[in-house]
């Protein structure tokens, strides 16, 4: 495909990067403003868990704690998870199926510009008199109206909320444009890597799920600064549940497919072989995506208000589908010559890690046991899994894999060996505690408990293992920057990688490909090692 | 059923039909409350429409051509101070009218600025084009 490059005007490098609409700017500002936030969001985690420490202890008030769960929350959702993900597609996406660019280039980039304007208006509240928003990430009405959560803070939050989906909205139609519209010409569906069709995924669920969240936070908005009354009335409270449902329980998929993906290709391209079972985990990630948008109101069980029966057959359905990715990775890794780098490590952590969170998660779908266990610390156990374990675990394996790519340089492998085992004693000692406390009775969202209740042993283990995990981070950070300054030059394909990307330089040039290999199946770079080793 | 998915309409149908498969199994066998049912019916209905024009342009538009010029847009500033008009316009509901005056202002000139940026990306195509016939021979 012939390329015109229309001259840029001279410009200052960082207004450049502000305003440029290369889909791999694009994708790196995004990443980037979502690790801030995840630095920040952890911040807000480790303190919540010093307060927890002990019986007693008051680091902050009742009132600051509320706003400290709130948007450790919603900055892990909205402000890190989501647009991690995206980050990850909009960057890797084109590259692997040989696009030159992406389509709508100019609404990826206003994507990313509402996403900043999302994280200024949440985080602005902490310099409001009453503070920032108080009604947790999910804001459920009545706690979230102008009554139960009075003050600006909460209305910034609530705005912060609608242009963190829009952000969303549009960067994901744009990869998903780009993989039905402009893939490589012998790029077919079925060709496509696996991280290619975990983004697919993900984004078909984004254009689907996220317009119930732009519609639940503005009906929510005009309710709390109108007089129109839109959640009032019996059924109210359950509208806005099932429209923030309807979002809320498809975005743990969005935040775990893409990772899933970088997973995959961690494993594939360590144990040296193809990705074992490719068209079964196509269709395992169709039928898990399609699976996870019916599948919201298990989050609703207690308000009897639903048909539990169908929400919790759905929900237990979503094991086979998972079982079977489970099974491809395994198989991958089945008698290969595994290369034990820090990708790799990080891809095995989040199979363990998941696990957990996916065998809580049993628990959890069933009503009766729901009931027991709903609104504790069992359940943040068992998310903390799927999205610590899984989404952060994943995403650490994608940057260990892909940081070359990215930047032309290595990261060290002794620090990132470091950040491995530091991280998984730390993910273990902050959450496991948390299934215990959670079956004794500690219920969420408090920020004090009673002496006598017996819980401050495992509390303590818990903001010790937060703690361990910040530490484990840190090292990361300074691998980042070292490796950054002065990392050992990379080359454009040090690992003997299998997808397109590992094609063109690192880090690619604007129009990412000066020529495209053959592609004659999901793996183009290994069929031509092999067509190279038989001749 | 390899064709229709080697195809990315066929996929987002694939997509939408196991929406509606799901839907129509919580409507038909179980007893769900309206909202589920309006919920899953407007998921299933929109992701169907969409998948059928997907599909339809896809059949009448071919895929782009190999030899097909394509512009590349570098930057885009116009696309920043709409942020900023749109991000405006939020706060504007906050803090008065006064910022929906300054926000809508922004939104102006970014509009012209995309305009521009749209003209100038085609301009840039026909010399690519004339380029094209000038060096085939006759």
């Amino acid at each position: 495909m012939s390329t015109a490059v229309r001259p840029a005007p001279p410009r200052t490098r960082l207004v450049a990067l502000l305003t440029s609409t290369d889909h791999k700017h694009v994708g790196l500002l995004t990443g980037a403003t979502a690790l801030i936030f995840f630095a920040l969001g952890g911040l807000l985690a480790v303190l919540m868990r010093t307060e927890l420490a002990q019986s007693g202890l008051q680091v902050v008030s009742d009132e600051a704690y509320n706003q400290l769960f709130t948007i450790h929350g919603s900055t892990m959702f909205y402000l890190f998870a989501s647009p991690i993900a995206m980050a990850f597609a909009l960057y890797l996406v084109p590259l692997q199926i040989g696009a030159s660019q992406i389509i709508w280039p100019r609404l990826a980039l206003l994507g990313f510009w509402l996403l900043l304007g999302a994280g200024v208006f949440m985080y602005s509240g902490f310099l409001l008199q009453g503070g920032a928003g108080k009604a947790g990430w999910f804001a459920f009405d009545p706690l979230s109206d102008d009554v139960g959560t009075p003050g600006t803070g909460q209305d910034l939050w609530t705005l912060a909320v609608i242009l963190a989906a829009l952000s969303g909205i549009l960067q994901a139609a744009c990869v998903l444009a780009t993989i039905v519209r402009r893939r490589a010409p012998t790029m077919t569906m079925l060709r496509m890597p696996v991280f290619s069709w975990s983004a697919l995924v993900s984004v078909l669920m984004v254009v689907t799920s996220y317009p119930a969240l732009v519609l639940a936070m503005t009906l929510l908005y005009v309710d709390r600064t109108t007089s129109a009354a839109v959640y009032d009335g019996a059924m109210g409270p359950i509208v806005y549940q099932h429209l923030f449902w309807f979002f809320g329980h498809p975005v743990v998929y969005v935040v775990f497919f893409p990772f899933l993906g970088a997973v995959a290709e961690a494993i594939a391209t360590n144990s040296r072989k193809r990705f074992f079972g490719y068209p079964f985990m196509v269709a395992s990630l169709l039928i898990f995506a399609a699976l996870s948008m019916a599948v919201w109101g298990h989050h609703m069980f207690t308000t009897s208000a639903i048909e539990n029966r169908y929400f919790a057959l759905t929900t237990t359905a979503i094991l086979v589908v998972a079982g079977i990715e489970y099974f491809d990775c395994m198989g991958t890794m089945w008698r290969a010559k595994i290369r034990m780098r820090s990708s790799m490590l990080f891809a095995l952590g989040f199979l363990a890690l998941f696990l957990i969170g996916g065998l809580t998660g049993i628990f959890v779908a069933s009503p009766p046991l729901d009931y027991h266990v709903h609104d504790t610390y069992f359940v943040v156990g068992h998310f903390h899994y799927t999205l610590f374990g899984g989404t952060v675990f994943g995403m650490f394996a994608g940057i260990y894999h892909w940081f070359p790519k990215v930047t032309g340089r290595l990261l060290d492998e002794r620090l990132g060996k470091l950040h491995f085992w530091l991280m998984v004693p730390g993910t273990l000692l902050t959450f496991i505690p948390m299934f215990v406390l959670g079956h004794d009775g500690m219920t969420r969202r408090i920020s004090n408990y009673a002496a006598d209740r017996g819980w401050d042993g495992l509390n303590t283990l818990s903001t010790i293992g937060s703690y361990v995990i910040a530490a484990s981070l840190l090292v990361f950070l300074v691998n980042l920057l070292r490796s950054l300054r002065s990392g050992t030059v990379a080359g454009d394909d040090p690992w003997d990688g299998h997808s397109l990307e590992w094609a063109t330089s690192s880090p690619p040039p604007q129009h990412n490909f000066d020529e495209l290999p053959p592609v004659r199946s999901y793996a183009p770079l290994m069929d031509l090692r092999e067509e190279r080793w038989r001749s | 059923m390899k064709r229709v998915v080697s195809r990315g309409s066929g996929v987002v149908l694939i997509w939408a039909l196991n929406l509606t498969i799901l839907w129509a199994v919580a409507w038909a066998i179980f007893d769900p409350d309206a909202m589920t049912v309006a919920l899953g019916a407007w998921m299933a209905g929109s992701v169907l429409v969409w998948a059928a024009s997907a599909w339809w342009r896809e059949r009448r538009a071919g895929r782009p051509s190999d030899e097909q010029p394509l512009t590349i847009v570098d930057a885009s500033h116009a696309t920043a101070l709409l942020a900023i008009a749109i991000i405006a316009a939020l706060l504007a509901t906050q803090f008065g009218p006064w910022l929906a005056y300054i926000s809508a202002g922004i939104a102006l000139v970014a509009a012209g600025g995309l305009v521009r940026e749209r003209r100038a990306a085609r301009a840039s195509l026909e010399q690519v084009r004339a380029a094209g016939r000038e060096e085939r021979p006759t």
